[in-house]
């Protein structure tokens, strides 16, 4: 399992479609803006940061996992590697 | 076997950071074995710049590309799927890299011992 | 565990030097080590001791300080990108015959091979970019 980080709704469309089925994807910075713009219910991949959800006035996407830095971290611990796009 | 992977991302023009991002990779090859992957925006920097000599706004640093084997780097690879999107494949290229499938460019992710992105 | 931290991201435009403080943060408060963080592209500017931002603001550049005081962290700038931003510490001041060094206390200066080191011995590298 892969972790890919996206800190963009840019990098999101230019390389959201990398993560393979087995992988997970973690919105960050301002890519949390895109649970505003987009269903993202289906893809249960998908996680997103919450102190960076609260720090833009956001709120939990319902249906969506929103996790902690913690968390982030076992995530890390978790994936062979972290990819981070943001462009 | 692939010790560093380097993804890099970064269009060449407004910023350093494509420029910056492939010392990085320089700095890799004296340490250990390394591959290049250029994805997305990150392809734009293998178009044969025209810049003038005397002008000296930026530096011609894809020039070093054409080095990368006497670096002994010799995985360069370049995403299919952002080639397609960014109209490459009839461009005038610095060099040629090895063109991977998204299946392909998840495979050498799995044979790298780390990845660095960029 | 032992991390890598490749922090690339300007501290006014950017917000990887704060997420990658964060991270920094969780990831000691669960017992895994940081063997190094690395500051390259724009990230090196969080180490102008000459910064003075209103006191109202987070100074972003003290909380990196004292995180790295209370891990003994080893806070690296990559000397190329250092030199290019105008960061220096006395001896590069002293080598390009500038008239003062900006280092802040905490960071240290040195070359892109910290990177690499950093990223072969680590068991996960995490970058923050741009």
């Amino acid at each position: 399992m892969m972790l890919h980080t996206f800190n963009s709704s840019d990098a999101y469309r230019l390389h959201g479609h990398r993560p393979s089925a087995t992988d997970l994807i973690l919105l960050i910075e301002d890519a949390v803006f895109i649970t505003t713009q987009q269903d993202l219910t289906q893809d249960h991949r998908i996680r997103v940061l919450r102190e960076d959800l609260a720090q833009r006035g956001l709120p939990e996407p319902r249906a969506i996992t929103c996790i902690t830095y913690t968390d982030w971290v076992r995530l890390t611990v978790e994936s062979q590697h972290c990819l981070t796009w943001t462009r | 076997m692939t010790e560093l992977l380097f993804i890099l991302s970064h269009p060449p023009g407004a910023s350093v950071y494509a420029q910056e991002a492939f010392d990085a990779a320089l700095a890799g090859s004296a340490f250990s074995n390394i591959a290049i992957l250029f994805v997305g925006a990150g392809c734009l920097q293998l178009i044969q710049p025209k810049l003038a000599v005397e002008a000296h706004e930026r530096k011609d640093f894809q020039r070093g590309f054409k080095a990368l084997a006497d670096y002994d780097v010799h995985d360069v690879y370049g995403c299919e799927d952002s080639f397609k999107q960014f109209g490459l494949h009839n461009q005038a290229l610095v060099i040629q890299p090895t063109l991977l499938t998204r299946v392909d460019i998840s495979a050498r992710l799995k044979g790298a011992q780390r990845v660095l992105c960029f | 565990m032992n991390f890598a931290l490749n922090i690339q991201g300007s501290p006014y435009t950017s917000n990887s030097l704060w997420s990658a403080l964060h991270f920094a943060q969780a990831c000691l408060n669960e017992g895994h080590c940081i063997h190094r963080v690395f500051f390259y592209h724009d990230a090196v500017l969080v180490a102008n001791a000459l910064q003075a931002p209103p006191q109202d603001e987070m100074n972003l550049t003290t909380a990196w300080q004292t995180l790295g005081q209370n891990f003994e962290l080893d806070l690296c700038l990559c000397v190329a990108s250092c030199l290019r931003r105008g960061i220096l510490n006395d001896s590069e001041a002293q080598r390009f015959e500038k008239t003062a060094s900006n280092l802040a206390p905490g960071f240290n200066i040195s070359g892109l091979g910290q990177l690499i080191e950093a990223s072969l011995v680590s068991d996960r590298v995490i970058s923050f970019g741009a």
